[in-house]
């Protein structure tokens, strides 16, 4: 009864548009103070103590320093460079700058934290000319849109960073080195039908007609962006830095490079770039703090257990259970955003895995796997968000061309499913 | 009169893997057979019921925001400072000192301090003797000690003993620290041997353990006030009959392995690659002596006359 | 907030350097300027643990008791901010169509809901600081009275339904 009326409120007010931290917290409060009437104040005050012991972990404040990285480094300049020397290496003809896309957004991926600031700085960089080089521009946001997703799967990861503090046992390098080899996988997959449909509707043809820039010059340019991600992964890995420090140092290295190197941050935009990371930190600081507020009521009302005693007694068996929790995630991710699917759904659907015997870190590189699929997903999706309005198209137009990618990552998603080691022997090896 | 609630909620830091967590389990089964199902109790290990953060369990089940707990004695000690007591370095020599502290006039002490913070404590348990391990080499004086760096847990007391003894204290959350031993960023740690297996660390390259019994934890079995005075007092003996039952239980698993001839779980661990290290009297001394200016800080802060009942008290147990 | 039939605005990861910042009636200076002294703190804090490990192999365990405040004062400092502008993570699938009434109605109830509930979390965190403070609990890192860090939830948390408020009002006074 009090169970239902916490969904019940919960998915109204998110519907009705109240900031989804906001709901999580209100109908938090309303089931504990229904369920607790006859104690001390209605029990509500879990509400304070959760609230401070959900934001009060030590993990958490790699968050900020990877959301300052990230804003950091889209603003130095590497993209635009990286850009450069990915088309050095693989020349210019048609198809190559779909591939040039996707590889820069991975190495983008292993330094940002985040899609949607990589879709923008990507594409900043990418669309225009993709468009000059004649490709249909629904086509470029498609590729931009879809290739940022990886950003979540290569480390490092704030989607990552949440399931980590959210699952006891799951440690962030862990997680973090989960997702390297499957982030991989996705970027290869997504060329090929790039380059694909590239070539099937003759697009790009006037891409052999531009300059293939110098190979050691745009390297040389580029080395400070490629240092990057050696600096934070291998630094974490080489136990110099914890990940927390491991952004820091990234944050150091980043501003040298975009203030001495390449001179493209000036000193007063230091104001705007801490303020606005500042901001998104908290933004997302604040929905895992009232997270907690939900899950306290969601752990004590008992509703977790008969919920997972139905999915597991249901008959469908450990791959259809697989199969119903990838389209119940696929279609909330279509409305929500990775962090809140987390935050919503992993107290939730924990019990379950644990119930089958799933490897914690495999299932949240597969839950992150879905989430990346929702980040390009039409109607929402926040990737193609940005991507659609830098290339100046409607959402609806990038379906025929978006298509063929979300089969590109569910076919990496399938061989993560079938064979798990895929997720699983990178962090085996490096002994996490 | 308050009804009696449908579920209770019990907060345990480690679950029913651990001795901590099973004795939890023990005394929630025997609460719901002997009061016929009048008093049920869900048990919520990693302390869940407040997003994990262990040092905060103590406010929060005072507040009511937790039913009841099995809670060790390091994390309540920001609440209650006389719990610092059992974190003294070398305090305690062996079980029959924790005996003498928990089952005599210390524990009857802080058993009334704990009610004055407003929990009602029924019963002790124990975690054990934290015993050091580390993944450089095998500790035998506080200069093998020098430079190394240690996780532990939060509590100022233990980054002043570590620090005395010339390491590098490091407070990190249990899921941080796994991986940094791994990767070698932390050297080493300090629990109980029960802890140390169940864990596996030594697949986190923690190879070599050092038998010093420099602190130990004993777990207090509590219920919050309000909650307890919702019971009737027939009620009520049950409940704390089964705390002090559940209790001896939990205290005899965690010994286990321990105080048998042999010892035998030290033949285990050994099994595992691991080298462990049993100071002589002498090497102990070594420890002792450098440890002692915080021991002296301390004991000021936790209470001259409480620390010195303990150490009375201990100079005349039975052996 | 965006007009009726407008774009929707992009998602709160990307800076729109386009987006017309709306007056308010205290300055959102305020929690602009905490937000990049602490931002800055927090980075300098972790990078001289960085390089004081490096250099003496020696670490301040104090810092993270100290670092994690910060993230939280953080959160509630700029969250602040954030609800000012309207740049919580929400569905607007929604509430950002229909006709500008609904618009409007549903932009206010929203805020209103944000006000609502920081305004219990003001209140009920008195309570937690109060205990904090009669009960002498000290913080389980530097041991230094816990009331000094939760002192600030209660205060912190009014400036965001103060925020939440303002926006209220001004949603209500747009034609
Ligand atoms: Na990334
Ligand atoms: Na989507």
């Amino acid at each position: 009864m009090i169970a239902t009326l916490l969904f019940v409120v919960f998915v109204l007010m998110m519907l009705a548009g109240v900031p989804i931290g906001a709901s999580l917290g209100l109908a938090g409060a309303a089931a504990i103070a229904l369920a607790n009437a006859d104690s001390q104040w209605f029990g509500l005050l879990a509400v304070p103590q959760n609230f401070y012991a959900g934001l009060g972990k030590y993990p958490l404040l790699a968050i900020p320093m990877f959301v300052l990285v990230g804003s950091i480094f889209d603003r130095s300049g590497v993209a635009l460079r990286l850009v450069n020397f990915a088309t050095a290496i693989v020349g210019r003809g048609p198809g190559m700058l779909p591939v040039v896309v996707i590889g820069v957004a991975m190495f983008m991926g292993g330094i940002s934290g985040s899609g949607p600031a990589t879709a923008a700085a990507v594409g900043g960089v990418m669309i225009a000319a993709m468009t000059r080089a004649g490709y249909v521009p629904a086509f470029s946001a498609s590729v931009v849109g879809a290739a940022a997703s990886i950003d979540i799967l290569i480390p490092p990861s704030i989607a990552f960073i949440v399931y980590s503090v959210l699952v006891p046992g799951v440690s962030v390098p862990a997680i973090f080195a989960a997702g390297m080899l499957p982030g991989l996988l996705v970027g290869l997959a997504l060329m090929v039908p790039a380059v694909w449909l590239s070539r099937k509707h003759s697009m790009g043809l006037h891409e052999a007609l531009l300059p293939r820039p110098p190979f050691w010059a745009s390297l040389r340019e580029a080395s400070w962006g490629l240092m990057a991600p050696v600096v934070i992964l291998g630094g974490m890995r080489a136990g110099w830095f914890t990940p927390t420090e491991a952004a820091v140092v990234a944050v150091f290295y980043g501003l040298f490079v975009g203030m001495v190197i390449y001179r493209t941050i000036r000193v007063r935009d230091l104001f705007v770039i801490l303020r606005e990371s500042g901001e998104l930190s908290a933004i997302i600081l604040l929905v895992v703090a009232l997270a907690g507020i939900f899950a306290y009521s969601l752990s004590t009302l008992g509703i977790i257990d008969p919920v997972t005693e139905a999915i597991v007694n249901s008959g469908l068996g450990e791959y259809g259970v697989l199969a119903l929790l990838m389209l119940l995630l696929v279609a909330v991710g279509m409305f929500l955003d990775g962090i809140s699917i987390f935050l919503i759904f992993v107290p939730l659907l924990l019990p379950i895995a644990n119930h089958f015997h799933w490897d914690p870190v495999w299932f949240g590189v597969l839950l992150t796997m879905m989430v990346a699929l929702g980040q390009f997903t039409p109607p929402i999706a926040v990737n193609l968000m940005v991507s659609c309005r830098i290339a100046g198209v409607r959402m609806e137009q990038t379906v025929p061309w978006v298509m063929w990618l979300l089969v590109a990552l569910l076919s990496v998603l399938v061989l993560v499913i079938a064979f798990p080691q895929v997720a699983l022997w990178l962090p085996t090896r490096l002994g996490y | 009169d308050t009804p009696y609630k449908s579920e209770y909620r019990m907060s345990l830091v480690l679950g029913t893997a651990f001795p901590w967590g099973k004795g939890g389990e023990i005394w929630a089964n025997l609460v719901k057979e002997r009061t016929k199902g009048r008093i049920n109790i869900k048990l919520y290990p990693g302390v869940s019921l407040i997003q994990g953060d262990q040092t905060r369990e103590f406010s929060a089940l005072r507040q009511g925001v937790i039913d009841m707990a099995v809670g060790s004695t390091i994390n309540w000690s920001p609440q209650v400072r006389q719990l610092n007591l059992f974190s003294l370095p070398f305090l305690m020599p062996d079980y029959a000192a924790m005996d003498a502290l928990t089952q005599g006039d210390v524990g009857r002490q802080l058993f009334a301090t704990l009610d004055k913070a407003g929990v009602v404590p029924l019963a002790w348990g124990e975690n054990g003797y934290r015993e050091l391990s580390n993944s450089k080499r095998a500790v035998r004086t506080p200069t093998d000690l020098k430079g190394m760096k240690i996780r532990v847990v939060g509590s100022p007391l233990f980054l002043d003993t570590f620090t005395a003894l010339g390491a590098n204290p490091t407070q990190m959350s249990w899921a941080d620290a796994q991986p940094a031993f791994a990767s070698g960023a932390v050297d080493g740690q300090e629990n109980p041997l029960s802890i140390f297996t169940a864990a596996k660390l030594h697949n986190v390259a923690q190879k070599n353990i050092t038998l010093w019994g420099y602190v130990a934890d004993p777990l207090i079995f509590v219920v919050n006030k309000e909650i307890w005075a919702s019971w009737t007092p027939a009620d009520q003996a049950i409940v704390r009959q089964a705390a002090m039952d559940a209790g001896k239980q939990e205290i005899a698993i965690a010994r286990k392995g321990l105080v048998e001839p042999g010892q035998p779980l030290l033949k285990e661990i050994a099994a595992l690659g691991v080298t462990v290290t049993q100071l002589t009297p002498a090497e102990r001394e070594a420890f002792v002596k450098a440890t002692r200016p915080v021991y002296e800080k301390w004991k000021k802060a936790i209470g001259v006359d409480l620390v010195t009942t303990a150490e009375q008290a201990i100079a005349a147990r039975k052996q | 907030m965006p007009l009726p039939n407008e774009p929707t605005p992009l998602p709160v990861e990307v800076l729109d350097p386009n987006a017309p910042e709306e007056k308010t009636l205290v300055p959102l200076k305020i929690e602009d300027w905490l937000t990049v002294t602490v931002m800055a703190l927090l980075a300098l804090i972790t990078f001289s643990n960085v390089l004081v490990r490096y250099f003496t192999n020696e670490s301040f365990a104090w810092t993270e008791e100290f670092s994690v405040f910060l993230m939280i004062v953080l959160a509630l400092v700029a969250g602040s901010a954030s609800v000012a502008r309207n740049r919580q993570i929400r569905i607007e699938f929604f509430s950002d169509s229909g006709s500008p009434t609904r618009q409007r109605a549903l932009a206010r109830f929203g805020a209103l809901m944000v006000a609502v509930l920081f305004t219990l979390i003001a209140v009920l965190s008195v309570r937690t600081v109060y205990d904090d403070f009669r009960y002498g609990e000290t913080s389980p890192g530097i041991g230094v009275p816990q009331w000094w860090y939760t002192i600030w939830l209660p205060v912190l948390s009014v400036a965001i339904a103060l925020r939440a408020l303002g926006l209220f009002i001004r949603r209500g006074r747009q034609p």
